[in-house]
């Protein structure tokens, strides 16, 4: 169900059609230990915020603009977390984008990885995997029932006739 | 309705079948990096007639890549820009003078393949034979929930396995609601 869901996300609400809605923009101040390096920025404000299912940056997702302002994003499958240290001003940007229920669902399809710090995502990946074992397993065990019971039912033959063939033709000429 | 319902059922599975399986199959590879396949590249260069528009479309038509156009960059010599399919990417250099473009492609094999389909969504694309894949892709994921839907009612038609059944969808429905509203309420 979640796999059709995320599909019909990407389908009908994905690409140029997606919207990133933001919660509003808010500054703190901050201050970083004269010295850190930009990870060490970027670790010391992840563990003042702590932002629920996330991890701290690793360094190749740290980068600084024209400006020098630090720029790190948290993303989670809520959505993302884009913050900027403005080293000028003496304080941090902090901008929320929430994901709708739609891409949610779409972001948390793609969750496999089980490696991840929080113990929620880790055990929604395992799940993610065992659900992908299903998926191919229904697939096999379905088209077996078919041919077990009624291979002769000639609807049942165009049907995958149909379904095949558009595959196979599309990869054909895709390639 | 029984019949209707598992007529549907059938109907509707088989004909997914493949894209299913294209979904799986896929969904494993990038679960566990495995089937890593290295993409064939291939180098060429080519001569692009005076008469030609100076444009990155009109060049790709001219060279006979198929494919969507994308990161266009106008550079002091001409241009750099790709033209992908799902598998295959062109990536082009093209300098004004002279009037040639060094075509850069990548070809993925079967593994590539799929797993480029399986990021297809929607009509918006460029290249019109993706977004016939887009058409599929939607209706595959549509079929996908009234498989599910139907599944659960013709099983429970089957009275001797409803207590077994109904104990794997509560748990199953149990642990994926339950991660779930977790996750979205953290």
């Amino acid at each position: 169900m979640v796999f059709g869901i995320a599909g019909l996300a990407a389908t009908f609400l994905g690409g140029p059609n997606r919207k990133f809605v933001s919660e509003g923009v808010r500054y703190e101040s901050f201050t970083p230990p004269p010295g850190s390096s930009d990870k060490q920025i970027g670790d010391a404000v992840y563990e003042r915020f702590r932002f629920p299912l996330t991890e701290p940056p690793p360094s190749w997702a740290i980068r600084r603009d024209a400006a020098g302002n630090l720029l790190f994003d948290f993303y989670t499958i809520n959505g993302v977390h884009k913050l900027a240290y403005l080293p000028r001003e003496g304080r941090l940007r902090i901008e929320n984008i929430r994901n709708n229920v739609w891409f949610f669902l779409d972001d948390a399809h793609t969750m496999t990885d089980i490696k991840q710090a929080d113990w929620r995502v880790r055990l929604w990946a395992w799940y993610n995997r065992f659900a992908i074992w299903s998926l191919i397993a229904m697939a096999i065990t379905g088209t077996y029932l078919w041919l077990a019971s009624r291979p002769r039912y000639r609807v049942a033959q165009y049907s995958f006739a149909g379904g095949a063939g558009a595959f196979i033709l599309l990869y054909a000429l895709t390639r | 309705m029984y019949r209707v319902l598992r007529n549907t059922h059938l109907f509707l599975g088989i004909a997914a079948m493949l894209f299913v399986l294209m979904y799986g199959v896929s969904s494993v590879q990038m679960a566990f990096r495995w089937f890593s396949d290295k993409p064939q590249v291939t180098e060429s260069r080519a001569r692009i007639p005076e008469t030609l528009a100076d444009d990155p479309r009109a060049i790709s038509r001219e060279l006979s890549l198929r494919g969507e156009l994308s990161n266009v960059e106008k550079t002091e010599a001409g241009y750099k820009f790709q033209v992908h399919r799902p598998g295959t990417v062109h990536e082009i250099d093209y300098q004004r003078s002279p009037r040639e473009a060094k075509v850069r492609t990548e070809t993925g094999g079967f593994m590539a393949m799929l797993n480029r389909i399986h990021h297809i969504a929607g009509t918006w694309h460029e290249y019109s034979l993706v977004n016939v894949w887009g058409v599929f892709l939607g209706l595959v994921s549509g079929a996908l929930l009234v498989l599910g839907a139907t599944g659960i009612y013709l099983w429970f038609r089957i009275h001797s396995e409803r207590l077994i059944g109904a104990l794997l969808l509560a748990i199953n429905l149990g642990i994926c609601i339950t991660l779930l509203v977790l996750m979205r309420t953290a």
